[in-house]
């Protein structure tokens, strides 16, 4: 005889059990179906971090050619200060020797895309695995978008297109590749209502790009890529009335979900929201610390970034206006009493001076390294060619 | 404390006589205990004695609970192996003696435990353990699977 709990203690349950096992009992029958999409047991979910490594690494474009990974080293006690470990990853040619410039970069669990002259490489920095991809030169590092996903874990897909508003006012394009076929495709068809706003945001989650677009009228939302219906796929409106002064991010939580920031730029109030499938967004917590800087200065082309580590701390990057890149470690002591710690490293500053010259050589991103990257590369090897 | 002793009986008529400090980390024996000042046997109509025996064996470990960090590390392990000798079926009797009896560790225990056992079962797994019925029409489940089709790919689960 199986044994029936009451409701109380099945959300007891379940708010401990992991987001994509609750996205899996959903089907269950519909009594858990609504329990799990209660904004109670979500809140209570969001807050648990039992099974959650929370390992990232952000990478740093510096100078001109100078990639390095960095990840902040574990630490005692939560409060102690943040110290980083630095790991240079600068691509270099063999023939003739140097360093390789490399304008962007995005990811997708852990695979990296570098976006370089003419080429492009999907790189594994763990296992050390690279596969370059050519691409025509038409390329402007802010009017194009680059993404990294997959429709099956042995087919990869490289998003690239161009808004149909642009500095060049080039036409727009989108352009898809398959990795296992080796072959660009270009989608027709498509018609730009809207546009990147500015510094772009973009991830990919579980294999679909993600980024924050501009309507016409100025409303922001999340927009989307389908790389099986090749279309761009609107998601939702963001959780706040988009202000072009006030810093904005799109970032994954904890692996699995989407969340967005906002910092406004008078109090520097900083608010970040979950998204649970098609569900509106969960306010998940509010920083309000007078004195804290603002993210980036305008026009700043390089976004904020943030996640939460295994103490549930919350991690946040920011650019000054001398392109010095701080990160910082946010402790709720609960009661909005908040604590920071900052992350003491001379070296994030850019050799680089001038602002102009500079701005497009800060890339930060960060990755969420699971274990199973290991393996999901290592079968999609042949599939590679 | 006093090393009162007091017996506490189940529902299927066994009895465990044990230390007044024990008995109090149930607290609903506690709130008894504060309501009247006399009681020396004390009976537990929702829990048979197979699962009452082993939340005393829980609370016997548990109740001096020092502060300091070694004592904590074992008793976490301590906890970690006493949850390793229980199935499914049992876990989900523990945590409904937890919750009568009013145990606070053990009912966080045991729902972590639960929810770590339970957390890469598939929908019937769940049904058939929970003793919950599939009330969906094929339609509507095949809609709501496939909003949530990530969740059931295999090739996305991380193996160790």
């Amino acid at each position: 005889m199986p044994v029936r709990l009451p409701s109380d203690l099945e959300e007891e349950i379940l708010c401990r059990v992991p987001y994509r096992s609750l996205a899996r009992f959903r089907s269950v029958c519909k009594l858990w179906n609504s329990l799990i999409l209660e904004e109670r047991l979500l809140q209570k979910n969001l807050s648990r971090t039992d099974r959650y490594s929370g390992e990232h690494r952000l990478i740093i474009i510096h100078g001109e050619y100078n990639l390095s990974s960095v990840s902040i080293e574990e630490q005692k006690n939560v409060v102690d200060p943040l110290s980083l470990k630095t790991e240079n990853l600068t691509l270099r040619r063999i023939r003739p020797d140097g360093p390789i410039r490399v304008y962007k970069i995005v990811h997708c669990d852990g695979l990296l895309l570098c976006v370089m002259d003419n080429q492009l490489l999907v790189w594994n920095p763990l296992l050390k695995e690279t596969r370059w991809v050519k691409c025509g030169s038409d390329f402007h590092e802010y009017d194009d978008a680059y993404s990294l996903g997959y429709l099956s874990h042995c087919d990869y897909r490289i998003l690239r297109f161009r808004c149909a508003s642009n500095s060049r006012n080039r036409p727009p394009r989108v352009e898809v590749y398959q990795l296992a076929t080796k072959t660009w495709k270009v989608i027709d068809m498509i018609s730009f209502d809207w546009v990147l706003k500015t510094p772009l945001s973009i991830l990919s989650l579980r294999g679909t790009p993600y980024w924050i677009g501009l309507q016409e009228d100025h409303t922001a939302f999340i927009q989307s890529f389908d790389f099986s219906k090749e279309r761009f796929q609107p998601i939702d409106h963001l959780p706040f009335r988009y202000d072009k002064l006030n810093p904005i991010a799109l970032e994954i939580f904890k692996g699995d979900r989407l969340s967005v920031l906002e910092q406004c730029h008078k109090t520097r109030k900083i608010c970040i929201w979950v998204k649970h499938w098609r569900l509106s967004w969960s306010k998940l917590m509010v920083v309000g610390i007078p004195q804290f800087p603002l993210l980036y200065p305008p026009l700043c082309h390089s976004p904020t970034h943030y996640f939460f580590d295994k103490s549930n701390r919350l991690i946040i990057t920011s650019i000054d206006m001398h392109n010095k890149i701080s990160i910082k470690a946010v402790i709720d002591d609960g009661k909005n009493d908040f604590q920071t710690i900052e992350a003491a490293n001379k070296k994030l500053k850019s050799k680089q001076t001038g602002w102009k010259v500079a701005e497009s050589h800060h890339n930060l991103l960060q990755i969420y390294n699971r274990c199973y990257n290991t393996r999901r590369l290592l079968e999609s090897r042949t599939s590679f060619g | 404390m006093s090393s009162n002793k007091i017996v506490l009986t189940s529902s299927d008529g066994e009895s465990f006589e044990v230390e007044e400090v024990v008995a109090r980390k149930l607290q609903i024996v506690g709130h008894m205990l504060e309501d009247d000042c006399v009681i020396n046997e004390i009976p537990l109509q929702n829990v048979t004695g197979d699962i009452l025996s082993m939340v005393i064996e829980y609370c016997k470990t548990h109740v001096d609970e020092e502060e300091s960090e070694e004592a904590q590390t074992k008793l976490k392990t301590w906890d970690e192996e006493f949850m390793k000798k229980f199935d499914i079926k049992t876990l989900l009797q523990i945590i409904l003696a937890a919750n009568y009896l009013n145990v606070k560790g053990l009912l966080d225990l045991v729902s972590q435990t639960i929810a770590d056992t339970i957390k890469d079962y598939t929908p019937e797994q769940i049904r058939e353990v929970f003793g919950v019925e599939n009330d969906y029409t094929e339609e509507e489940e095949a809609e709501v699977r496939k909003e949530n089709a990530w969740a059931f790919d295999e090739a996305d689960t991380p193996k160790p």
